[in-house]
């Protein structure tokens, strides 16, 4: 599902529409463009091995034909966002799982894009490291992205409180507003809701 | 910016798969010099033929019987009569032995007499010519054969024959190489081509992040690109050097002593160079062009 929202495969039939632009409809040639509006986070994090976590997130601008300013400015203020200043020079091969994953999204959003993806971003990761990531998805969520996290797990969807469609067989099954939490919790609070140890 | 980040990436491509792009580079080197030296032996054959296409002359034998008077004769029916004649050279019996027993003294001494008959050595305004100018002075018979136009004439000949023997030669030589060195291209290019298709295969995650975060096609494809030309540059450039050092060491101390090898016109040494250094970044562009368009679906 994620692959069609980044337009890396086709619909077979019907319409995907994003922030109200019809994929389909985006020429071949604009696809990098509209890719830079949308953050992506994966299962396996696809960290470039051979380059440390600055470079990781630094390629993600230097790609898109970001100058040597903005990635001085922008990588510093990420890798802080997500917790990570302290292992700029580490290779991923030397970083936990939780913190593969930490390099993943802050390079999906160094771009500060509208919207984020995240294909089972906890599916590698221990309950608690799993919480932390899901803070930080909740922190970017707060400066007013549009997060998307596709999960299995159904637990930390229950404790999420948010808008949640199921889907079975290619099908909505389930589509609820998210209800009952606090519109502007801080992320402490939300760790404790999602550790489940919060009075229901 | 944007070029120093496709350059660095290139680099650490080229010196990761360093094997590959090292065959790639020799078979672009030796290309490359095969062509250095195609292009100038080409030229200089082909100036020889020529040279000897404009020696195409006619041979008039007369009768050895043949008079003053004949001789006379025949001269005025060849400048006057005949189309297409530039010049005509009288050589006597005696001049004839002379030219003849300079080449082959033994010969000759052995012989005793001279056996050479007075010749006429007919030049065509036109080497194309020979032809007209030898049917003009010896029309094919109605029962086949050939006769003579004059009773004191013997015999005409033209060197047709030799001459076709030389261009064939030369064709031959120019088909040889124009055949190897169409091969060593297409290697060089296939081989660059695998260099290119194992550095994708080793950059397919670099690749596929990428496209993830919205690098734009030929954002993508440069690197490649210049890996190969880098390739193709380096190989050219250092079979430049082989054939300028053997320029400078052998043929230009051997150019005074020997007229043949500096042959008429043949391609200067920096004309060459450009042509040789274009030719091999050309081919390895098309090279890389060809593993991205097979293996980079972008």
């Amino acid at each position: 599902m994620i692959r069609l929202l980044i337009k890396e495969t086709e619909a077979t039939y019907g319409s995907i529409h994003v922030a109200g632009r019809e994929l389909s409809a985006i020429p071949r040639n604009k696809v990098p463009y509209y890719r830079r509006n949308v953050g992506v986070v994966f299962q396996d994090y696809k960290l470039l091995p051979n380059r440390n976590v600055h470079d990781n997130v630094a390629y993600a601008l230097q790609v898109t034909g970001g100058t040597r300013r903005e990635i001085r400015e922008k990588v510093p203020d990420i890798l802080r966002l997500t917790g990570l200043a302290t292992k700029l020079h580490s290779y991923p091969d030397q970083l936990s799982g939780g913190e593969q994953q930490r390099v993943s999204v802050a390079r999906a959003f160094v771009n500060h894009p509208p919207l984020l993806l995240a294909d089972e971003p906890t599916g590698n990761l221990d309950p608690e490291t799993s919480i932390g990531i899901m803070q930080l998805l909740y922190r970017i969520n707060r400066t007013g992205t549009t997060v998307v996290v596709a999960t299995h797990d159904r637990t930390m969807v229950d404790r999420m409180r948010r808008r949640v469609i199921q889907l079975e067989q290619g099908r909505v099954v389930r589509d609820e507003k998210g209800a009952g939490y606090a519109a502007m919790e801080t992320t402490g609070e939300f760790a404790i809701r999602m550790r489940g140890e919060a009075p229901e | 910016m944007r070029f120093g980040f496709f350059a660095r990436e290139a680099i650490r491509a080229l010196t990761r798969n360093a094997v590959p792009s090292f065959a790639a580079m020799a078979t672009v080197l030796v290309t490359v010099l095969v062509l250095g030296v195609f292009i100038p032996v080409v030229q200089a054959t082909t100036g020889a033929a020529n040279d000897v296409r404009a020696k195409v002359i006619a041979d008039v034998y007369l009768k050895s019987s043949a008079s003053e008077r004949d001789v006379s004769r025949v001269r005025h029916i060849i400048t006057t009569e005949t189309p297409h004649v530039k010049r005509v050279v009288y050589v006597s019996k005696e001049q004839a032995y002379r030219e003849e027993s300079a080449k082959r003294k033994d010969l000759y001494k052995l012989l005793g007499s001279n056996p050479l008959p007075p010749t006429f050595r007919v030049y065509p305004d036109n080497p194309d010519n020979i032809t007209a100018v030898r049917d003009a002075l010896s029309p094919a018979a109605p029962s086949g054969g050939r006769t003579v136009i004059d009773p004191a004439i013997d015999e005409v000949r033209n060197r047709q024959d030799e001459t076709n023997k030389i261009l064939t030669a030369t064709r031959v030589v120019k088909l040889t190489m124009a055949g190897l060195a169409a091969l060593l291209v297409l290697a060089s290019m296939l081989l660059i081509a695998n260099t290119i298709r194992l550095s994708l295969y080793a950059r397919r995650r670099e690749v596929e992040v990428m496209k993830l975060v919205g690098a734009t096609d030929w954002f993508i494809r440069w690197p490649f690109v210049i890996e190969g030309v880098l390739v193709g540059a380096l190989g050219g450039l250092l079979a430049v050097l082989c054939l300028g050092v053997v320029k400078v060491a052998l043929i230009d101390p051997l150019a005074d002593q020997f007229a043949l090898i500096a042959a008429p016109d043949t391609i200067n040494f920096p004309l060459l160079i450009v042509v040789l250094l274009a030719a091999s970044i050309g081919v390895s562009a098309l090279g890389s062009g060809l593993s991205l368009r097979r293996f980079l679906r972008v």
